[in-house]
């Protein structure tokens, strides 16, 4: 049945009538004429008559439909049959039930409570109602699509198991709401059941609301009590000591407004408690705990946790310790040998304890004239310092160890530059020795991208600019090079070259005190080791150990369902992986449901806040449904066009 | 267009303000003669009438040429015609005639044109006789010479009035009857066929009547008199049309019809004049709006042909 937005145009049918008026008002009383030849006039008369009759009335017609038209389009008709005022009582009601299935939601008794409302909603659902089952985790999924058949909804509820997900509330609702509106209901519900957690609401955007007509029911399951203290991120990285500990550090986070005393965080290692905090906790706060666990060959797992609460999924965290990290470095010292030569700062930056310990076995140091291939054999890097000029022999040696794949460190010196050769295209120049006048130069340009030097970005890691330098040799630059630090004047200061499978680190200055205060500072230790890892490949390369449920350990695998440990296999057997919770899942403060409400419900619920919003809203509404007026007008266009070709025939 | 002195006199609006036939036969018939004051086909005959000067186009054979030996001029000999040519004017006076626009009627016009062929035969010493008719003669008098016999045609002329319908095969076969002496009929009507019956037939009756009078050795001249808004048919929106003899209305917007009325018309038209041809009888075609002398004209190449 039609409706008209205008309704006070439909006066304007009456306009309808006015061709009509004219026409019968228009016509003129005929003059009497005496006429002899009458027998002509009819025959043309009849011949005629009928066919203009025809077209007058048709005219006639035509303008009377062209003015009622104009009214109706002036009224803008619409059907409720299109529109949200549909004939409800003659179409079926439809009831979306969405349950939250997070792992919130497994508190103790919280989830059959959550499951019993969703099957009181469908059984109290009027016969014949169209009935859709949504549960919402991370991702929205439709288990039950629109369906009548109340048993087969009921089977799917009960069948229904909360997830190790976290919820996007929001995001199911948007989905549901847009399922609804889609549909053409005498009364649309939206059953919302969940812990009504306010993180799970978090992505509800600030224009979301229920369309017209769709009421929205906010169902809250779980405790008004809601104290959960919970194992929150981990980091797991080595000791600042350079040596053989691991530091495994956790957050423990108190959710609730209580204080938590004398909460035991428990650091379990291959399933043996190797450390165990007590710590206090506020209420709403966090505690930072770290262990320092002894490093291992191989890579291990275990797990951080707290005692059990309210929700005991985020009570435990896992973790996997990386492998140690074992470097053999062989250090070439042109210089004394009586151990205060020109790798004395190099040794100690490698390994400060003298002794096995840390990541570096050794170094072992040896002068240039004892290089050979049986030395040189096993190791991972080779340290040049201020060797100057090698012989053939070496060159070759060392060309070949770094075409295998080992890593190879020059650092300049006063004993005399390296010939360009094969290993070194460029080979080392001159002496530049700063004036005193000048009184140094410094490191610039540093190339903060390279793996190298990435952690010394900040001013906290490490300030390369301070550096002093006193002296240093020329580089030639050759193509393929890359110039990872320059100094103040532009020269390039350590420049990197691959060759074969492994590479070249060139530094224009000496890693002893003589040209520089570099092996001095706290950053060459670092430095150094970050250099011995690069050429080992062993930066990044570490792979991941850490996934959240819902991701794939491997890109081809399933999405993981639940956290733990879990062993992939590899071509040297298995390496564990841990797989844990979203953390943030586990604050459970409920959201203001009645304000929620408010928020969600439609226009027509929200009149008291926003009157004029409701207006406006529902109008545009109308005007979507209402285009009809347009064919009016094309009607009344082509009705003008068609009268005034036919008139002007007649 | 500006008309000479002798064309106005014939223009039948100013005729119809002329009360007294006389007057009105003695006005177009000597207008006419006016206009025609130069032209070669005028008073060629047996009895002297006057001289004039001789004008290129004039036969040879009628110049005087004792006149030219004595004035060294050309001069033409004109004779006053001496004929014992009879001449019947025969006027339709059914009520079909009764129409006519602007105040002027058929019947009028017929009426005015039988007067001035009836003066014009009488001042040229022919016999003239007359008949009026509808569906039966209602008027016959017969064709005499004489000053006093015109001034009865004329007179009856005057009186004579539309009574009854139009029936034109009985009384034209009763007058081709009752005249005897061969002569000149001069038919004025508007030939318009009876309302309601079969027009073929009527018009055969039309050729059976013409076809008497040629039988009986008569020449005759049909004048076709129709109304101006009869030929033209230039009625305005809305016209109730009412047929004079039998009172039939019709109410139609003439702009609707006139297409197809006039095709009618023209048909008909030409259908007549295919009739008449048929029977070697001369047709014209008038229209209330124009002047006699039209049809005067068309009288005297008749006439003409006769002698």
């Amino acid at each position: 049945m039609p409706a008209f937005l205008n309704v006070l145009f439909l006066a304007g049918l009456a306009g309808a009538a006015v061709p009509l008026v004219i026409h019968l008002l228009d016509r003129e009383k005929p003059a009497r004429v005496e006429f002899g030849w009458l027998r002509f006039v009819e025959r043309a008369h009849q011949s005629q008559e009928r066919s203009f009759r025809i077209r007058e009335l048709l005219v006639l017609l035509m303008r009377m439909l062209l003015c009622a038209l104009l009214a109706l389009a002036f009224a803008r008709p619409f059907f409720f049959a299109t529109g949200a005022n549909a004939a409800r009582v003659q179409l079926p009601n439809y009831a979306a039930v969405v349950v939250d299935v997070s792992w919130s939601m497994r508190g103790e008794g919280w989830w059959e409570e959550a499951r019993g409302r969703a099957l009181e909603i469908v059984d109290g659902l009027e016969p014949g109602s169209q009935v859709s089952l949504v549960a919402a985790g991370a991702q929205v999924r439709t288990v039950v699509p629109w369906t009548e058949d109340r048993e087969k909804v009921r089977a799917a509820v009960r069948q229904l198991e909360p997830t190790y997900e976290t919820t996007d509330l929001g995001g199911a609702f948007r989905a549901t709401e847009e399922m609804l509106r889609a549909a053409t209901g005498a009364a649309k519900a939206l059953y919302v059941i969940s812990d009504h957690q306010a993180t799970g609401w978090r992505r509800l955007d600030r224009g979301d609301r229920a369309g017209p007509g769709i009421a929205v029911h906010l169902e809250m399951v779980g405790a008004e009590e809601r104290e959960n203290c919970g194992v929150g991120e981990m980091r797991v990285r080595r000791g600042a000591d350079l040596g053989d500990s691991v530091a495994v550090g956790v957050r423990v986070r108190q959710f609730g407004v209580r204080d938590r005393r004398d909460v035991r965080v428990r650091l379990v290692v291959e399933e043996r408690g190797v450390g165990e905090r007590t710590v206090n906790i506020d209420g709403g706060g966090v505690v930072d705990v770290e262990f320092a666990v002894e490093d291992g060959e191989g890579a291990r797992a275990g797990w951080v946790e707290v005692e059990e609460d309210l929700l005991s999924v985020d009570d435990r965290r896992y973790f996997v310790l990386p492998p140690r990290q074992r470097f053999r470095v062989l250090c070439v010292d042109g210089g004394r040998m009586d151990g205060q030569g020109a790798s004395y700062f190099l040794r100690r930056a490698l390994n400060p304890w003298e002794e096995e310990r840390g990541a570096v076995v050794g170094p072992r140091v040896i002068g240039p004239r004892q290089l050979s291939a049986a030395v040189v054999e096993g190791m991972d890097a080779v340290f040049l310092c201020d060797t100057g000029n090698l012989d053939s022999g070496a060159i070759w040696l060392l060309e070949e160890f770094v075409r295998g794949g080992g890593g190879l460190v020059v650092a300049a010196g006063a004993r005399g530059r390296i010939a360009p050769g094969a290993l070194f295209s460029g080979g080392t120049g001159k002496v530049r020795r700063i004036p005193e006048a000048e009184g140094f130069a410094v490191f610039t340009d540093l190339d903060y991208g390279h793996p190298i030097f990435a952690p010394f970005r900040t001013t906290r890691h490490g300030d390369f600019g301070a550096v002093r330098i006193f002296a240093y040799r020329e580089l030639d630059v050759a193509e393929g090079d890359r110039v990872l630090m320059r100094f103040d004047d532009g020269a390039p200061a350590l420049v990197e070259r691959p060759l074969g499978m492994g590479k070249i680190l060139i530094c224009a200055t000496s890693f002893d005190a003589s040209w520089t205060d570099l092996p001095k500072r706290g950053l060459f230790p670092p430095f150094i080791h970050q250099a011995l890892r690069y050429l080992k490949d062993a930066l990044g390369e570490e792979e991941r150990t850490d996934f959240r449920v819902g991701e794939r350990l491997e890109p081809e695998g399933e999405p993981m369902l639940e956290p733990g440990i879990f062993h992939l296999p590899t071509p040297a057997g298995t390496r564990p992986v841990a797989v844990n919770v979203d953390g943030d899942e586990g604050d459970l403060g409920a959201i203001d449901l009645e304000g929620l409400g408010e928020r969600l419900a439609p226009l027509e619920a929200a009149e008291a806040v926003d009157p004029m919003r409701e207006v406006v809203e529902e109008a545009r509404e109308v005007e979507r449904e209402q285009k009809m007026w347009w064919f009016l007008m094309i009607g009344v266009l082509v009705l003008a066009v068609g009268e005034m070709l036919l008139a002007n025939r007649t | 267009m500006s008309q000479v002195a002798g064309e106005r006199l014939l223009n039948p609006d100013l005729l119809s303000r002329l009360a007294d036939m006389r007057l009105i036969a003695r006005v177009v018939v000597e207008g006419f003669l006016l206009g025609l004051h130069r032209s070669p086909y005028r008073g060629f005959s047996v009895e002297f009438s006057q001289y004039r000067p001789y004008m290129p186009g004039d036969e040879i054979r009628n110049i005087d040429w004792k006149v030219y030996g004595r004035t060294d001029r050309l001069f033409i000999k004109e004779f006053e015609e001496e004929t014992n040519l009879s001449g019947h004017v025969l006027l339709d006076a059914s009520r079909s005639m009764r129409v006519g626009s602007e105040g002027l009627s058929k019947f009028d016009y017929g009426r005015y044109l039988a007067a001035a062929l009836a003066y014009l035969l009488a001042r040229q010493q022919d016999a003239v006789g007359m008949v009026a008719f509808d569906r039966e003669v209602i008027e016959y008098l017969p064709a005499r010479c004489g000053q006093g016999h015109l001034e009865s045609i004329l007179i009856s002329l005057e009186k004579l009035q539309v009574r009854e319908m139009t029936d034109l095969g009985p009384p034209l076969h009763q007058v081709a009857e009752q005249i005897r002496k061969r002569g000149l009929v001069l038919l004025i009507s508007d030939l318009q066929p009876r309302e309601g019956e079969d027009w073929e037939k009527q018009r055969e009756e039309l050729e059976q009547a013409l076809a008497h009078f040629r039988f009986n050795g008569h020449e005759l001249l049909v004048f076709h008199v129709l109304d101006h808004d009869e030929l033209k048919f230039t009625f305005g929106q809305g016209v109730r049309f009412v047929d004079p003899e039998t009172g039939t209305e019709l109410v139609t917007a003439p702009e609707r019809v006139r297409e197809g009325y006039l095709e009618q018309m023209s048909n008909f038209l030409r259908e007549m004049e295919e009739v008449c041809a048929r029977y070697d009888v001369d047709y014209v075609q008038l229209d209330t709006a124009q002047p006699l002398d039209y049809a005067l004209s068309a009288y005297l190449a008749t006439r003409q042909r006769m002698i």
